[in-house]
């Protein structure tokens, strides 16, 4: 494992926000899932060879704050917002995965003038109606593993033994600033369909073929929301493509990311 | 002491396999399961079971709410309350309780209940709950609110009970521009409020805040215990003593002819309810944000025991006081130890549990009124109503 950047502290209007950041060129904004942004990975690493990666901890999440206020999708967005303010960043290209995946959309679709690139990743936020998706909150950590796992051997090593009571409160912490986002509706906003017309960035969608968490069926609402955006699909790969399968997800972001530049 | 007979209303059939077979008997057990001409029976019989109480001379009957499960048959507790109004005149019932952060409108509760009080000529003992982790997955309510809600409800409809109306009511969660409920309870200044609980940190706080009494539902005898210790300690920061008549134990009970007797007879029903309809997943129990972080550190330590509550041997769960099973004479002893240990002044008796059928049921109301009761009642007298100086 590569040595990760050095940990930020970003006062964002009062809520301590944790930020690493690596690289140069073109500013890249990851944003991350609901089992937050984790050890810094070969994907941040290799993305961070081609541009300046910028990796926060959402608030709620990892070691930034979870203020009081934070309830909706948009008090997250105006976080983001103040924070590309704070870093002087007024327009980027933006990478998110699963809840991170909704939050670029939602931020493309509400400050469509930030977003100039757009990849969302087995993205959540959109859901054929009366589909049921698997409840991560009725599961134990190694069910939510294997979940989102299509390799299950993968999965087995990714399971602590015995979480240290640090581990089960940093991922209580997560799981309950995702439930206050996204306990219900799970997984989705009813009003995402039908405003992401508004979406003006060149789009990438990416899905892992046998993610099991959000099903690829889902990503036809993404084709049709956003007519110009394309889909790319990774094969043998379930819902956790970074983890699963690093090198083929770093190369099509990056490559994506790079056009048009 | 005073007693208040609990019901649960369980379903009662579900396989011998069932825990084998399915993930969880709330939240997913599928509803195609329930027959509702085995329904119509059961309520019939569960009603009888709570009416005769009266004639056995308990002070109340207690009803409650569960939401999509096996375990209980009353997910709106105050039709079931409704239902044994008129067919009873002296005993209170209480309704253990209205899980109002549930309910989108607070005041439908506070009508209800008003409604209720009116009816009975104030025989209603509102409990006020969260309902258990699992209600939010039935419910769709975010358990991160939870508790805010279950606050601000109950604000409201004390408020809505005891102020002239129309009032306008600005919260965070509820917002109404006429509050202004008829009826209005008839007792004053209104019902008596019991909190049923687990207990946790936040929760025993809030209660003793109020001198409201806190009910702890079945659990080993020294965690309960414990649990009163705490609200005695919070109430003496508060400056008053919390005597027996705040602290109430809720304990599945069988009594037969002799101990024997009691185990042959019962064991396999109260079983049941451990066993089948206890059975969930445990993320069920604590949804994220349902816990407060005052109690998330003994939550962690207690799931490690949930782990085994499923697992845990009818003669371990005797032992700690999970349960109590035996002959009249034993039972009264074991009640009286425990009543002298942990001063409690509301025993509420669940002598209906898992599949136990009508004929013991009867049979365990009649000896529990006839041969304990009357032992017990003089223990647990309220505490001198002087504040600690």
């Amino acid at each position: 494992m590569v040595e990760a950047p050095p940990s930020e502290f970003i006062d964002v209007h009062g809520v301590k926000t944790h930020v690493r950041q690596r690289g140069s060129g073109e500013p890249v904004l990851i944003l991350h899932g609901a089992g937050g942004a984790g050890l810094w990975n070969p994907y941040y690493e290799a993305l961070s060879k081609r541009f300046h990666l910028i990796v926060p901890d959402h608030p709620g999440f990892g070691t930034s704050d979870r203020p009081d206020w934070l309830e909706t999708m948009d008090d997250m967005l105006y976080h983001y917002i103040d924070l590309l303010e704070l870093l002087g960043i007024p327009r980027l290209k933006v990478a998110g995965t699963s809840l991170g995946g909704w939050m670029a959309a939602e931020l493309a679709v509400a400050h469509p003038h930030v977003v100039e690139r757009m990849v969302v990743i087995d993205p959540a936020g959109l859901k054929i109606p009366g589909m049921f998706l698997p409840d991560l909150f009725s599961m134990t950590e190694e069910e939510h593993t294997r979940i989102i796992f299509h390799d299950q051997e993968l999965a087995t090593k990714q399971i602590p033994v015995t979480p240290s009571s640090e581990a089960t409160l940093q991922r209580i912490k997560n799981l309950t600033t995702f439930a206050r986002l996204s306990w219900n509706p799970y997984l989705y906003n009813p009003r995402l369909l039908r405003r992401l017309h508004r979406v003006k960035a060149p789009t990438l969608v990416v899905w892992g073929r046998e993610d099991r968490l959000i099903p690829i069926e889902n990503s036809k609402l993404w084709l049709e929301g956003i007519p110009h955006a394309r889909l790319e699909t990774i094969e043998e790969c379930g819902h956790v493509p970074h983890r699963e399968r690093p090198d083929e997800l770093t190369r099509i972001v990056a490559d994506f990311l790079s056009e048009g530049s | 002491m005073e007693f208040h007979l609990f019901h649960l209303m369980p379903w009662p059939y579900l396989p011998d396999d069932f825990e084998q077979n399915n993930p969880s008997a709330w939240v997913t057990y599928s509803n195609s399961n329930y027959d509702p001409a085995k329904g119509n029976e059961l309520y019939n019989r569960y009603l009888d079971e709570l009416e005769y109480a009266e004639e056995l001379g308990f002070d109340g009957v207690c009803v409650n709410e569960h939401h999509q499960t096996a375990y209980g048959q009353m997910p709106a507790p105050n039709l079931i309350a409704a239902a044994l109004a008129r067919r009873t005149k002296r005993i209170t019932i209480a309704i253990l309780g209205n899980a109002v952060p549930l309910r989108d409108h607070p005041l439908r509760v506070a009508e209800e209940v008003a409604m209720l009080d009116v009816i009975t000529g104030g025989r209603i003992i509102c409990g006020f709950v969260r309902g258990i982790g699992s209600e939010y997955f039935a419910f769709g309510v975010n358990p991160v609110d939870s508790r805010e809600r279950f606050l601000e409800a109950i604000d409201l409809i004390l408020k809505a009970w005891t102020e002239p109306g129309p009032f306008t009511w600005d919260g965070k969660h509820y917002q109404l521009r006429y509050v202004n409920v008829w009826p209005r309870p008839i007792q004053k200044p209104h019902p008596r409020i019991f909190v049923p609980s687990t207990g946790s940190v936040e929760t025993i706080e809030w209660a003793s805040d109020h001198k409201y009494p806190f009910i702890r539902v079945y659990e080993v005898a020294s965690v309960v215990k414990a649990l009163f210790d705490e609200y005695r300690e919070a109430a003496a920061k508060r400056g008053y003593e919390a005597g027996p008549e705040l602290l109430g134990w809720m304990v599945p009970i069988y009594v037969a002819e002799t101990d024997q007797a009691a185990r042959a007879e019962a064991e396999k029903h109260v079983m049941y309810l451990f066993q089948k309809l206890q059975h969930r997943p445990l993320a069920y129990l604590s949804p994220p944000g349902y816990t407060g972080e005052a109690s998330l550190a003994r939550a962690i330590e207690r799931m490690g025991r949930r782990k085994e509550m499923p697992h845990r041997s009818f003669d371990e769960m005797q032992d700690q006081g999970m349960i109590i099973f035996g002959s009249s004479e034993t039972v009264r002893q074991r009640l009286e130890a425990f009543q002298k240990d942990m001063r409690f002044g509301i025993l509420v008796p669940l002598l209906q549990f898992g599949s136990l059928p009508h004929d013991l049921t009867v049979k365990n109301m009649e000896l529990f009124a006839r041969n304990v009761m009357p032992h017990l009642r003089p223990l647990g007298q309220p505490a001198a109503a002087s504040a600690v100086s």
